[in-house]
């Protein structure tokens, strides 16, 4: 799926100026646009129905506070807020993550929330399935080629979309991806063990200044 | 490099690597009111800044159900009962409702310290936890210490820190504290609360997060669990909210249980009807503040009484810091 169905290139400059003005109505456009692509990309990290709607709110708002540093060009908003999602899910999932290995106050949630399926018995198994590879790749990557995996793979941006909106350049996104497609095949490669040593408790992502939009 | 046909591979490899997963889509409603919050939040930025999560949760439900009730009224309807008698009846098992009554009398004779805004709980913990793979089976790991020192600020920017497996894990949410409330709760939030069990039952569910599938009884339980083992509580309060518990259906006692280092005592227990994950505080006889708590998950066997622990704790310490990542009584300088 493409990122920009929503924007063609004249509702995009229009958005930008606007936007930049400080004018609400074009945030509340850019919110009906957006708001179920940015939900779906939360969801899909965050795997916690309540967490990733605090995500995409505090996404959208994330947006308004940084709009001074949107340019002026026609390009889609669409990457731009992606980039903004994937960081704020996986800061929140961070913080869920480590309390479910310190047995924390709401240890258990992460453990049994699983993203809905459907509820017929082939979606359950296909669920079943794809829950399992998506959790290997949640609970294996680290926090950045997951967040290059969620954009390219689960999110339709190419590598350089990707890489502006994280404010890297493209070689660095497709490292990245790399590194999680090797990871990946290490796991799902039968003649290995069937898992690996359990993932430690990550150190935070370095405090990086990250996301304004760069020019 | 910038091959298309190399980006195409890399991806498509990928795709079948970490198939993308597929959350359920934002409801209309969900979608409508997380709107009128953000837009509200940035209409209002101008002024104090506030949380997008404050705006008036339940007015703005209500306005959003309002807007799209022909839509999706009925799971609504039915999944957040709010109508409640005055006085609720005691709905715990009788051992366990007369265990409760005997910890609020107890409580009630109890002492703890004043929390100043400036100051941090502290709690010192062993701590047995879950070591095991996302998505696996349970694999116990050796008791270690655990400390938390939790902020007692309205807004801070982080809502406190844990020190834990040798490093310091800053406590936030998605980039900033929440304000006090049932999952932060604060001395002050705490000294706040109603004195009147049944207002505290009827408060905390009322605060339960919208579209939360717990039910509000295990949500009251938790919330109420959170306090009274993590925190510290002005005695009036402890023994309001040990009262409160005896209004929770399907609260039973334990008669003998172990905290993380062996302490014996006996257990308040509750087990979530939609994980089927059980909660058990544990107390020693004669007093009030829990030893620790213990969690199981369901199984291994389909029995409806096998549970698998999955994680224990034990309280070691609990005080007031006046810095944070300093415990009460050392110095700061002495760790430099």
């Amino acid at each position: 799926m493409r990122s920009d169905q929503h924007d063609e290139p004249g509702r995009a400059r229009e958005w930008r100026e606007r936007l930049r003005a400080g004018d609400v109505e074009a945030f509340t456009e850019l919110f009906r646009a957006y708001a179920d692509q940015v939900h779906r990309l939360a969801a899909s990290l965050c795997a916690d129905a309540a967490l990733a709607e605090d995500v995409t709110g505090e996404t959208f708002l994330t947006a308004w506070r940084r709009r001074d540093t949107l340019h002026t060009g026609d390009e889609s908003l669409g990457p731009w807020l992606m980039g903004i999602a994937a960081r704020q899910s996986l800061n929140a999932t961070r913080g869920r993550r480590r309390q479910l290995s310190f047995v924390s106050r709401h240890g258990h949630r992460l453990l049994a929330d699983t993203p809905d399926i459907a509820d017929d018995v082939t979606a359950r198994l296909d669920g079943a399935a794809r829950l399992d590879r998506t959790q290997r790749a949640v609970a294996h990557l680290r926090p950045r080629e997951l967040e290059v995996l969620a954009l390219c793979v689960w999110s339709g941006l190419t590598p350089q979309e990707a890489a502006r909106a994280l404010g890297v350049s493209a070689g660095t996104v497709r490292s990245r991806l790399f590194r999680a497609r090797a990871r990946l095949r290490e796991l799902t490669d039968p003649a290995e063990p069937a898992h690996g040593p359990p993932p430690r408790p990550r150190p935070v992502l370095n405090a990086r200044p990250a996301l304004e939009e760069p020019r | 490099m910038n091959d298309p046909v190399l980006d195409d591979q890399l991806l498509s490899e990928l795709r079948t690597l970490a198939l993308r997963p597929d959350p359920a889509p934002l409801a209309p409603v969900d979608r409508a009111r997380l709107e009128a919050a953000v837009v509200e939040a940035v209409v209002g930025a101008a002024g104090p800044r506030r949380s997008w999560r404050d705006v008036a949760p339940a007015a703005l439900v209500a306005a959003c159900l309002l807007a799209v009730l022909g839509l999706v009224a009925v799971p609504f309807v039915t999944s957040r009962p709010d109508t409640r008698p005055a006085a609720l009846p005691v709905r715990a098992e009788p051992a366990a409702a007369r265990a409760l009554q005997g910890l609020a009398t107890v409580a009630l004779a109890s002492t703890t310290p004043r929390v100043g805004a400036d100051d941090f709980v502290y709690v010192r913990s062993t701590v047995i936890s879950n070591e095991g793979a996302y998505g696996e089976g349970v694999e116990l790991g050796a008791p270690h210490e655990r400390e938390i020192w939790l902020s007692q600020q309205e807004r801070p920017a982080a809502s406190g820190l844990i020190r834990e497996f040798g490093q310091d894990w800053p406590l936030s949410g998605a980039g900033r504290a929440s304000a006090p409330g049932p999952d932060r709760p604060t001395y002050a939030w705490i000294d706040d609360l109603p004195t009147d069990p049944d207002r505290i039952v009827a408060e905390l569910e009322s605060r339960q997060p919208f579209g939360s599938e717990q039910s509000p009884e295990q949500y009251a339980f938790d919330r109420i669990g959170d306090i009274v083992t993590e925190n510290l509580v002005p005695p009036e309060l402890a023994s309001a909210l040990f009262e409160a518990v005896t209004r929770l259906d399907g609260v039973r006692l334990i008669d003998d249980v172990q905290d993380a280092i062996g302490r014996r005592g006996f257990g308040i227990a509750r087990t979530d009807e939609r994980f089927g994950t059980t909660t058990v505080w544990v107390f020693e006889p004669g007093s009030a503040v829990p030893l620790g708590v213990r969690w199981y998950l369901p199984g291994p066997s389909s029995d409806p009484q096998a549970m698998t622990l999955f994680g224990a704790t034990a309280i070691q310490e609990r005080g007031v810091a006046s810095e944070l990542g300093v415990a009460p009584g050392e110095s700061a300088d002495a760790l430099t």
